[in-house]
């Protein structure tokens, strides 16, 4: 489980240093923050669409709006980590709404012609060369993996957020709910319901 | 601590966010509950399973920077969705008031001809009356 981090204060000084050299206009520094926080950003995106192109742009989208309004950031107010994850949250939930609201719009021409909407392959993960694949097992795993995935998808957005970004990318709790713009105690609750759904819906695991 | 209590807890928290004396007092209960220690077993099994973060090659981190640095350089559009919102409610008033005041001055035009037609009128009226006055006089 990766282990990651909305960077502190403390731990912001070369950022801040980077952040005051956009905010005289210099693109240099920018792509620097890019560097620093892309990974971030995509994983926020992600746990929120579990789409990889999805989340792409948005944090890209997310990072070009940073850099537009970065003269409008005040360090005093909070991180620029946290500064920018929100934007990403923000874009990721507009986008949210919009693919609901063409669900929406397109659910019957959908259910005439093929049924459900097809995802995306994600063509640029990388596959370890190191692990020694066992077929059976392997089938088996995927096959769970595959059950876990489907009762994931079928969560709240707020359920299924909350868990990736805990479970998966090993955030805090106070960290998830600064990230989410929520109360600790309404993140401890989507995760405690989060568990249930997802024990509700896929059962024993083999 | 009771069963109740502890599945709130169980798998959720690192000891770090839950504190010494809580972690301790679930392992306390664990060691004495089957029931709440399988149902921790089936909750880190499940979470184990949960759809992990998509890995990428540092060349894709590459193109994705290029590829931010790129958007930086494309214009900004003039108005985001939020503005087409207020520009599209701007416009519409505009079109109502504008219509609102073609239609007053249309109708004040009809009202001033019909008041030029009363006035030719009276005057042909008193016209004709003089000239009765004048015959009659003759």
């Amino acid at each position: 489980m990766q282990n990651q981090r909305v960077p502190s204060d403390a731990e912001e000084s070369p950022v801040l240093l980077l952040v005051r050299k956009c905010q005289e206009g210099d693109q240099s520094a920018f792509g620097d923050l890019v560097c620093i926080f892309r990974e971030k950003a995509y994983a926020l995106a992600y746990s929120y669409l579990n789409h990889h192109q999805d989340a792409e742009d948005v944090s890209q989208e997310a990072f070009v709006r940073a850099f537009r309004k970065i003269s409008a950031f005040d360090p005093m107010v909070g991180s620029f980590g946290s500064w920018l994850l929100r934007i990403v949250a923000n874009l990721s939930l507009n986008k949210l709404r919009w693919k609901k609201i063409r669900n929406r719009m397109t659910f019957s021409l959908d259910r005439n012609i093929n049924g459900a909407e097809t995802e995306e392959p994600m063509p640029m993960q990388v596959a370890d060369p190191s692990t020694k694949i066992d077929p059976h097992k392997s089938t088996e795993k995927s096959l769970e993996n595959k059950r876990v995935e489907d009762a994931m998808a079928a969560l709240s957005e707020q359920q299924r957020t909350a868990l990736h970004l805990k479970f998966v990318q090993g955030y805090k709790i106070s960290e998830v709910a600064k990230i989410m713009n929520l109360a600790e105690g309404t993140v401890k609750s989507h995760l405690f319901r989060g568990i249930e759904n997802l024990k509700g819906s896929i059962g024993d695991l083999e | 601590m009771n069963c109740e209590n502890a599945r709130m807890f169980l798998g959720m928290y690192d000891e770090s966010e839950l504190g010494a004396a809580p972690a301790r007092e679930i392992q306390e209960h664990l060691k004495e509950c089957p029931a709440c220690a399988k149902e921790l077993a089936h909750r880190e099994k499940l979470l184990r399973h949960l759809p992990p973060m998509p890995k990428f090659s540092e060349s894709y981190w590459e193109s994705y920077t290029e590829s931010v640095l790129r958007r930086l350089k494309k214009p900004e559009p003039l108005l985001g969705l939020r503005h087409w919102r207020w520009a599209t409610a701007l416009a519409c008033s505009l079109l109502l008031a504008g219509g609102a005041i073609f239609y007053k001055a249309q109708e004040r035009r009809q009202m001033r001809e019909l008041i030029t037609h009363l006035e030719l009128l009276e005057n042909l009226n008193l016209l004709e009356q003089e000239n009765f006055e004048k015959w009659v006089s003759q």
